[in-house]
């Protein structure tokens, strides 16, 4: 699944509360079947074969009628693989902290938009239909709504919908009467 | 974007005709031009053919005269010989065949359409890039057939060089018909390339998630192994044909001995193009016939993962055996005992897919419909094909048949019939998926059957002709030969007979065709993605991933 989750334990960012709390971030991104080792295998294969038809040539001037045209479709390839992979730099940032729930999404082209929610109003919501996708995921609570992981297949987003719920009952459980201190001292 | 979309835009097409069809950069769309281009290209290849047979079935020459081009055979005393003519004709039935009809029907058609379609991907990587190849093609295509017409040697139009180009006849012949054919070569490769790329980044980027390389389907394994092959040697090809343009037009001498060029590094270029080139034609035919006969047995495909790396070895000994087609120009015994060697090693992953076809099938709850028939016939004709390859492979046996019938017999074998029946494969196979009409099964089974008797009436006494020692590439021979001559063109007869007759099948079925909307109308064997589709599919399809239970059969693995 083209999605990570990580860890850290930080004291909370505001000196208000005491406890040590856990910061969960969610990595998220669109699948792309090709890793980099794949890519240097396949293009260090072609380059490779495609050395052979110079063989019967070394030593004449024909050669280097032969090479632009060689070197053009590696570099064709090159950066074609190159390209579709760099539309694929889509990603979300789900972290979640005891204060605050925050979603960065950086597009394509690098602009960011950023969504953040207090986790008390959080809510997580699934909408198996109705949605642009199946099993559309949406995020409710801060200011507006927002989906996350529309990329994934239908039963990524399935399996995220819990694992997403699991975190956030984690976020609000965590520290929760030093929360709820902090909170009626703040009324 | 980010923000919540509730309620779904549905999608609708509102394309008009002329954008639908002329600026389309849907893959299923392109891969239906390829298809009916590819189809227009191989009608006029076709008929030169057929000329050529009229003109073959007697000795003496009675159609293609100087005085005229006849219909109808005119006494041979009336007609002085035109061997200009027939050049031209097996120049263009030779160029026509290997760039603009095989390699765009089975890559560009049902690449096009049905490899995204079976690894889950929306579309090509590149969609406008997709759009740009095929309309190359067109126009390397209009330059192929314009050649014929234009001014070309011996004062007459067209040139009759071969479809293989050897300087110096490519490069000395008078006219720009040798030019045009050259930059239509030119075009086709530029547009091959551009689409194997296009494919390439598909297939490894945009593979549905799960579905790792070997548990891609078949057919898709063999557009990418295709797709390689073209990157691999069609800019060799370019190189090669550049070479051959500065010659005739800027006084290069690359190919000419007077001013210090080789005209048979020529033909190690060509070739080293030429022999994958045949692979290029034949793989997508083993993808096609891989599901059609897993299909129409009702079983897996027997040896899936031998089947894929037997494309690969497939792929990668094609481009080390090249000089198996030049035995004869004077090459060291060494050199020649390794091209043998190498090219008879590729007997052995072809053979590990014959038997796993048959291994499919034994056992197997079998029907025969169209294209199981169709399926079938490749398996044998290409199995009849490969046994002539291992006997002309042998350097000492092809010096006999160096240049015979018994070679344009083996290659028609294994390519024409070859890859033919497996487009024809392809066809019935996938008809109702791409236009939501079914096709008549009993046309279909007429179209099979007499197409398979008059391919085989056609090219098997081609066989005994090379034996006797007819060469290839003239117009007339000695009475000798007159016998097997005259069935080979009744057999050329009966097959363009057939060919009609799939034409007329093809026109009845897609505007009286029963409808047909079953996602899967085959059987539950029919289980790669396109299955999971509506039939047809519609504009936009897989723009949410699949579900990993509609494609990972594990028990088809």
């Amino acid at each position: 699944m083209p999605l990570e989750w990580q860890e850290t334990r930080d004291a909370a960012p505001d000196g208000a509360v005491s406890c040590i709390a856990p910061v969960l971030r969610l990595h998220l991104w669109p699948h792309r079947s090709l890793s980099a080792n794949g890519f240097v295998t396949f293009v260090g294969a072609t380059a490779a074969l495609l050395a052979v038809p110079l063989l019967p040539l070394i030593g004449t001037v024909l050669v280097w009628m032969l090479l632009p045209f060689l070197l053009g479709a590696l570099a064709l390839v090159w950066v074609a693989l190159r390209v579709s992979a760099a539309q694929g730099r889509l990603t979300e940032t789900l972290s979640l902290a005891p204060r605050r729930v925050e979603l960065v999404r950086r597009e394509v082209h690098g602009d960011e938009r950023l969504w953040s929610a207090d986790p008390a109003w959080v809510s997580v919501h699934l909408h198996r239909t109705g949605g642009p996708v199946e099993n559309y995921l949406t995020l409710r609570g801060g200011a507006r709504e927002v989906e996350i992981g529309a990329f994934l297949s239908a039963e990524e987003r399935l399996a995220l919908h819990s694992e997403l719920e699991s975190a956030l009952i984690r976020i609000k459980r965590t520290c929760g009467a030093e929360r709820s201190a902090a909170t009626l001292s703040a009324l | 974007m980010a923000d919540a979309a509730v309620h779904g835009h549905e999608h609708e097409d509102n394309r008009g005709f002329f954008t639908r069809w002329f600026m389309s950069t849907n893959h299923k769309d392109i891969g239906i031009l390829y298809l009916l281009t590819a189809a227009l290209a191989g009608f006029i290849s076709v008929a030169f053919t057929v000329y050529m047979r009229l003109e073959l079935m007697d000795p003496g020459v009675q159609y293609m005269c100087r005085e005229g081009a006849r219909l109808l055979p005119a006494a041979v005393e009336n007609c002085t010989p035109n061997g200009h003519l027939y050049n031209v004709l097996i120049t263009a039935h030779g160029v026509l065949m290997m760039f603009f009809v095989v390699i765009p029907a089975l890559f560009g058609g049902f690449g096009n359409f049905f490899m995204p379609l079976q690894i889950g991907a929306p579309d090509m990587a590149f969609p406008r890039m997709n759009n740009l190849s095929y309309w190359l093609f067109v126009a390397g295509t209009t330059m192929a057939v314009c050649s014929v017409f234009a001014p070309g040697g011996n004062g007459q139009a067209g040139s009759g060089i071969g479809w293989v180009l050897y300087p110096p006849l490519s490069t000395t012949e008078q006219g720009f018909s040798t030019d045009l054919a050259l930059f239509a070569v030119h075009l086709s490769g530029a547009s091959s390339i551009l689409g194997a790329i296009n494919i390439i980044t598909t297939f490894l980027n945009m593979r549905a998630p799960g579905m790792t390389l070997f548990k891609v389907p078949l057919f898709a394994w063999s557009i990418f192994v295709t797709a390689w092959l073209i990157l691999l040697a069609l800019p060799v090809l370019a190189g090669a044909v550049t070479m051959l343009i500065t010659d005739r037009n800027f006084g290069t001498t690359f190919f000419d001995p007077a001013g210090g060029g080789d005209p048979v590094l020529y033909q190690h270029i060509l070739w080293f193009f030429g022999h994958p080139e045949v692979y290029i034609v034949i793989l997508p035919a083993f993808g096609i016939v891989s599901h059609v006969v897993a299909t129409f047995s009702r079983k897996p495909i027997f040896g899936y993962l031998p089947m894929v790396w037997a494309l690969i070895a497939i792929g990668v000994l094609g481009f080390v055996v090249w000089a198996h087609h030049m035995y004869t120009v004077g090459m060291s015994l060494t050199q020649q005992s390794y091209f043998m060697l190498a090219t008879m090693v590729i007997a052995v992953p072809t053979g590990i897919k014959i038997f796993s076809w048959i291994a499919t099938m034994w056992g197997g709850s079998l029907s025969f419909e169209t294209p199981m028939l169709f399926a079938i016939g490749f398996i044998f004709l290409f199995t009849v094909g490969g046994v002539t390859g291992i006997v002309l492979s042998q350097a000492s046996i092809d010096r006999y048949y160096h240049d015979t019938y018994y070679v344009v017999a083996h290659f028609h074998y294994v390519m024409s019939l070859g890859a033919v029946f497996g487009i024809f494969a392809g066809i019935y196979y996938w008809f109702s998926k791409m236009t939501g009409r079914q096709y008549p099964e009993w046309a279909g089974k007429v179209h099979f059957w007499t197409f398979f008797i008059g391919a085989n009436l056609t090219f098997f006494p081609q066989h005994f002709l090379g034996r006797q020692g007819m060469p290839r590439r003239y117009i007339d021979y000695p009475d000798g030969f007159a016998f097997w001559n005259s069935v080979s063109s009744w057999g050329a007869f009966l097959s363009f007979a057939s060919f009609l007759f799939f034409i007329g099948v093809i026109a009845y079925s897609l505007f009286r065709g029963a409808r047909e909307a079953r996602p899967n109308y085959w059987n539950e064997h029919a289980d790669t993605l396109e299955w999971t589709l509506p039939t047809p599919p519609p504009e936009h399809t897989f723009e949410t991933l699949p579900k990993r239970t509609d494609w990972d059969r594990s028990v088809a693995h």
